[in-house]
């Protein structure tokens, strides 16, 4: 807990608000964007969750980081929350995308959006992985680690977009 | 015997047309290369890089309160000046209170002039105006000093919080060259009260206190319409107008502040090797693509659309950083890059998803660039750039194709 009360008392009224400011009205403009696009409800309640999920898991692994490993989390991991957003988006994008151009067609099923969906995130999985990787091995100490925990959570979030889809778009 | 010349002039001057292109291409990659800056000593292909920009200081400011209201309003203040200034990093600690002050530690990474900073962080700024003393004469050569003392003005009431705005723009002098000035910009419920002491104070000296010092101002004779109150700012500099600017209208320090004390520190810059990562990256790239052309994940063609397009949107932006001389922290451009290669690949594998995720990464991207602070929108600005860029990178390279294709 003690991360979190530092980032209270050493963060000043400007840092919390900047950040609020980013991530709320990124999530609303998200949220709203799926809805009046795709007007489907499933979808719209699947990429809430996605994206109220990255938040948790980039909170929590940043928390485990520092309990755990006693690693300080310095400025530079604001980064993080925001290269796991970019990747986030690249991901629901795809689908939202494929759903927006297909749903009219005649044979347009679930079925095929989850085929599509399975095939894309395998695709940006295998390319997150061998790029971050290939990054990492020129680096060390406090931005290795950064970079490593982005490249692990996207890997992550993609995966639980899947699962998410796989569970609630029916 | 008359010779005949049946050339095709639309394809030859297509031919014409795509040489350059190709040339252009060849040359950005070129520039963009890691050690092209070593081949030649006459044209400078230098990264501009800000790692040896850096400077660190710890600054303790004494801040004449325990009210934990007026601490916090200091604080953001603080910040707010010195991240409008575009310093990279700012950590601003309290410590631990006495009876009657609290101090702050501010922690300071930056590539910004330190004299400015060091100004952004001990000036209250606390304005007032004023109206010169009738006994006091500035005339006088005993006290060749009198117009710059406190001293020799009265309090009139009017202070920062009825200014909306002090906007520093050229103004024409009498002289009929143009400086700088500070106007005060009233709120709208405040002009006609200004503009009757304005009007009260016709021909006279008033002067605006700051920190200490007065600069006095004669109102106009005739300022029976105006509520223009313009102060010079005695600098051209750039920089300093915009930290002059910031000190008017960050806002309005709470309490008196004074800076105790100040300790160079070793800068904390994520220092990276970019030659060796563009290398790294780029031999990655090559491996990534060569993996998914030969297990077959995606067309052949499309594979070569986004990787050519991945090629061109990485060699002109690393190519116009180097040409353009713009400053970059190295530790950022393999974030950048890495990013820029994902979404590359993705928007050339799904168009149909293109306009969705360009239009929402631009969206986010803007709003970290306006209201993030430190590093964040410092990466925003040059991945705006980058998202445009590969939208017109993912068509062109598919026009290119085409044309190389069909010679």
């Amino acid at each position: 807990m003690e991360i979190f009360l530092n980032v209270w008392n050493n963060w000043s009224i400007y840092e919390k608000t900047s950040i609020s400011l980013i991530l709320g009205i990124s999530l609303i403009f998200l949220i709203a964007s799926v809805y009046f696009l795709t007007k489907d409800k499933m979808l719209t309640i699947w990429v809430s969750l996605s994206l109220l999920s990255s938040a948790l898991i980039t909170v929590l692994i940043l928390w485990l980081l520092n309990i755990i490993f006693d690693i300080t989390i310095v400025s530079v991991f604001i980064f993080v929350p925001f290269i796991v957003l970019f990747v986030n988006i690249l991901s629901l994008g795809t689908s939202i995308g494929y759903y927006m151009d297909h749903k009219k067609d005649k044979n347009f099923e679930i079925v095929n959006l989850k085929k599509e969906f399975l095939r894309d995130s395998f695709q940006l999985t295998v390319f997150i992985f061998l790029m971050f990787c290939s990054l990492s091995v020129f680096l060390s100490s406090t931005f290795l680690i950064l970079i490593l925990v982005s490249g692990g959570i996207s890997i992550s979030v993609v995966w639980i977009n899947y699962l998410l889809m796989y569970k609630l778009v029916k | 015997m008359k010779l005949k010349l049946d050339i095709n002039i639309k394809k030859a001057l297509g031919y014409l047309l795509l040489t350059v292109i190709t040339s252009l291409l060849i040359t950005s990659i070129l520039i963009a290369l890691p050690l092209t800056e070593k081949l030649s000593s006459k044209t400078n292909f230098n990264l501009n890089t800000k790692n040896g920009s850096y400077w660190s200081k710890e600054y303790f400011v004494k801040v004449e309160s325990t009210n934990n209201k007026d601490i916090e309003k200091t604080r953001d203040i603080i910040f707010k000046r010195l991240d409008s200034f575009g310093v990279e990093e700012v950590s601003i600690y309290k410590e631990n209170p006495s009876e009657s002050s609290t101090n702050l530690r501010i922690v300071v990474n930056s590539t910004k002039n330190e004299g400015l900073v060091s100004q952004l962080i001990k000036n209250r700024f606390q304005i007032a105006v004023l109206t010169k003393k009738d006994e006091v004469d500035f005339e006088n050569t005993e006290d060749q000093y009198a117009y710059l003392m406190p001293s020799s003005y009265n309090e009139t009431g009017w202070e920062a919080n009825d200014f909306r705005n002090i906007y520093i723009t050229k103004l024409k002098t009498n002289s009929g060259e143009y400086a700088h000035f500070a106007i005060f910009k009233l709120w709208p419920w405040k002009e006609n009260s200004f503009r009757e002491f304005l009007k009260n104070n016709s021909g006279k000296y008033i002067g605006v206190y700051t920190d200490g010092y007065v600069s006095p101002y004669q109102v106009p004779s005739d300022n029976s319409s105006n509520t223009m109150l313009a102060i010079p700012v005695n600098t051209e500099d750039a920089e300093q107008i915009k930290a002059i600017s910031l000190l008017y209208n960050a806002g309005e320090i709470p309490a008196d502040i004074s800076l105790e004390s100040e300790n160079a520190l070793t800068p904390q810059i994520q220092s990276i090797d970019h030659i060796k990562i563009s290398i790294g990256l780029a031999i990655s790239l090559v491996v990534v693509y060569l993996y998914l052309a030969i297990f077959k994940h995606s067309p052949k063609e499309i594979l070569l659309k986004s990787f050519v397009a991945t090629i061109f949107t990485i060699s002109f932006y690393l190519a116009g950083l180097k040409l353009l001389s713009i400053p970059i922290d190295t530790f950022l451009l393999p974030v950048i890059a890495i990013l820029t290669m994902i979404l590359v690949r993705i928007i050339s594998e799904n168009k149909d998803s293109e306009i969705q995720i360009e239009v929402a990464l631009l969206f986010i991207l803007l709003l970290a660039s306006v209201f993030g602070y430190g590093y964040l929108p410092i990466a925003a600005n040059h991945l705006i750039v980058l998202v445009v860029l590969s939208k017109i990178m993912v068509l062109f390279s598919s026009w290119y194709i085409h044309k190389v294709r069909n010679i």
